[in-house]
């Protein structure tokens, strides 16, 4: 899969245009507060991203990454702090965003076929008919699953799910997509694939990607820019610009010394947080 | 290929169904013909069984019992339109949910022949009486079942639909209505098996002019127990022609539903 340099645009994506900028600034997050079962979550998290970028969150297990993108998505309001898209506040779910999950079975429609389930949110957005089809079709294409538009999510592959998601996500051309470990149910070979087909829709789309990830060398390989985050209540510990030139290559890529070097940063910081050396004295 | 192996499937189905009929058939034949059983208590199945057809096949019985049959889909019609709605708002309302539930909860315990004499006393003892019923008893198994359907979509679909920015009334009805079906449509089944059994029983017990329960208390008025046989086969094919064809439906709309579960 070669791919083709940038070809046009024009009437594709009308979100090309609009940025799919977002900042969040001091993101705090309480669960059950003033109960037994108190947890504090979300420590403080800043960090902003630019049109067009793909920025990937690492951290260590349980330290409120999909709080963190419940939080961005609009799907839950953070306990203090704020969230802009495109300098707008984010309070509900934002017309510009989606978000991809991990649990791709629970979040395809098992009653709709594959098609049907890429047009979905199509229905609800006021796009004619042809335009639906077209979207539909084009996404399909993109995740390389034009073969099986009218088969039901339960007739394929837990990877050719997560392509089928994947592809609704695309189809409804958010400015801003935001992917909750979206691989990490998948096997080792699924993965390594699924990663390359989201390189390519992206290098060809250029959507602003927000990845959350538990996976180092996933995180490193696919982002422009890798956020760090620290154990609960979770704060950025570091942002590690990944500037390995692209396309990248599973193979080739992984074995440059840059990776090498970088993929070791980013683990060095999360077994800090572990031990809480990453730890800033006046954490709140 | 999974059509293929189905169609293989149901066959073999019949085929095993056919022996265990046949085979009770042989036996109860046998046993009359044997006269190890007087002819007074059990008719031989072969004459049982000509009865059947000869009833199939009179224009009054089938008046009769599309009599029955009409209060009984009546009765599933109006119990289904409302069970449906109500069991859409108490399975996503948790307030809803809990002001009503001790209500249902005390109602649904009453069995339902025990509102025969009042239903009588209210509708007289013709189809409304019988419709009247049918709809409370029916209502229950589908009310359960649409909230019970409603508890179990997974909150990633519900999730799923808000992150594409579908607002509440869409989600109810796309996500959460179209994720229930299934459990929904079982309940309609479970409705429909007690609906023929409420209407004939309305028959038997109130009396009045018209359905198989009439037919089978006169016939038994005059010692005709051929035929009250015939006409007791008959309420069983009812429930088996209308579970037949509600499993046929079923097999086409919730194949998906199938899937699901060989998934998970």
């Amino acid at each position: 899969m070669s791919i083709e340099p940038m070809h046009e645009e024009s009437v594709d994506d009308s979100g090309a245009e609009a940025s799919g900028s977002l900042a969040a600034t001091d993101l705090h997050h309480v669960y059950g507060r003033g109960t037994s079962e108190e947890h504090h979550a979300l420590g403080g998290i800043t960090f902003s991203m630019n049109k067009g970028e793909f920025v990937a969150i690492v951290g260590p297990s349980g330290c409120g990454k999909t709080t963190l993108l419940r939080c961005l998505s609009g799907l839950m309001a953070p306990t203090s702090g704020s969230v802009m898209l495109e300098g707008v506040p984010v309070e509900s779910v934002p017309k510009d965003l989606t978000l991809v999950f991990q649990d791709y079975r629970r979040s395809l429609y098992p009653w709709l076929r594959v098609d049907a389930n890429v047009e979905f949110p199509l229905k609800n957005s006021g796009i004619g008919k042809a335009e639906r089809t077209e979207r539909v079709r084009q996404a399909l294409e993109d995740v390389g699953l034009s073969g099986h538009a009218s088969k039901y999510p339960g007739q394929l592959s837990g990877g050719m799910q997560q392509r089928v998601s994947i592809a609704r996500a695309l189809a409804y051309r958010p400015h801003l997509l935001l992917m909750d470990e979206p691989f990490a149910s998948v096997d080792a070979q699924t993965r390594a694939s699924l990663e390359d087909v989201l390189l390519e829709v992206w290098a060809r789309r250029r959507k602003t990607v927000l990845f959350v990830t538990h996976d180092i060398d996933e995180s490193v390989y696919l982002a422009d820019r890798v956020v760090v985050l620290s154990n609960a209540p979770s704060h950025v510990m570091a942002e590690i610009v990944v500037d390995i030139p692209r396309p990248r290559d599973q193979i080739e890529t992984k074995a440059t010394p840059e990776f090498v070097e970088l993929r070791a940063e980013v683990a060095r910081l999360i077994r800090d947080a572990g031990t809480g050396a990453g730890k800033p004295a006046g954490d709140s | 290929m999974a059509s293929a192996s189905r169609s293989r499937r149901v066959p073999v189905k019949w085929v095993r169904g056919a022996i265990g009929a046949g085979v009770l058939f042989v036996a109860l034949e046998v046993l009359t013909r044997a006269e190890l059983v007087t002819a007074e208590y059990l008719p031989p199945a072969s004459s049982i069984l000509r009865e059947v057809f000869s009833l199939l096949t009179t224009r009054a019985f089938l008046r009769d019992l599309w009599v029955t049959i009409q209060a009984c889909l009546i009765g599933l019609a109006i119990a289904t339109l409302v069970a449906v709605p109500l069991g859409l708002v108490l399975g996503l309302g948790r307030t809803a949910y809990k002001a009503t539930i001790v209500v249902i909860e005390f109602l649904r315990p009453i069995p339902s022949v025990a509102l025969i004499p009042l239903a009588i006393l209210i509708y007289g003892r013709g189809t409304d009486m019988k419709v009247a019923l049918v709809v409370f008893a029916c209502l229950w198994p589908i009310l359960f079942n649409t909230i019970y359907g409603m508890h179990s979509v997974d909150p990633v679909a519900a999730d799923t639909a808000r992150v594409f920015g579908l607002g509440r009334i869409r989600i109810g009805t796309r996500v959460y209505l179209r994720s229930a079906s299934p459990f929904i449509f079982t309940g309609f089944k479970i409705a429909t098996s007690i609906a023929v059994i409420l209407a004939v029983s309305a028959e038997l017990i109130a009396g009045g002019s018209e359905g198989i329960g009439i037919v089978m208390l006169e016939e038994a008025s005059v010692g005709n127990q051929k035929t009250v046989y015939a006409v007791t086969i008959v309420t069983g094919l009812i429930g088996l022609v209308l579970l037949g064809a509600l499993g046929a439906v079923e097999r086409r709309m919730f194949a998906w539903a199938q899937a699901e579960r060989a998934v998970a």
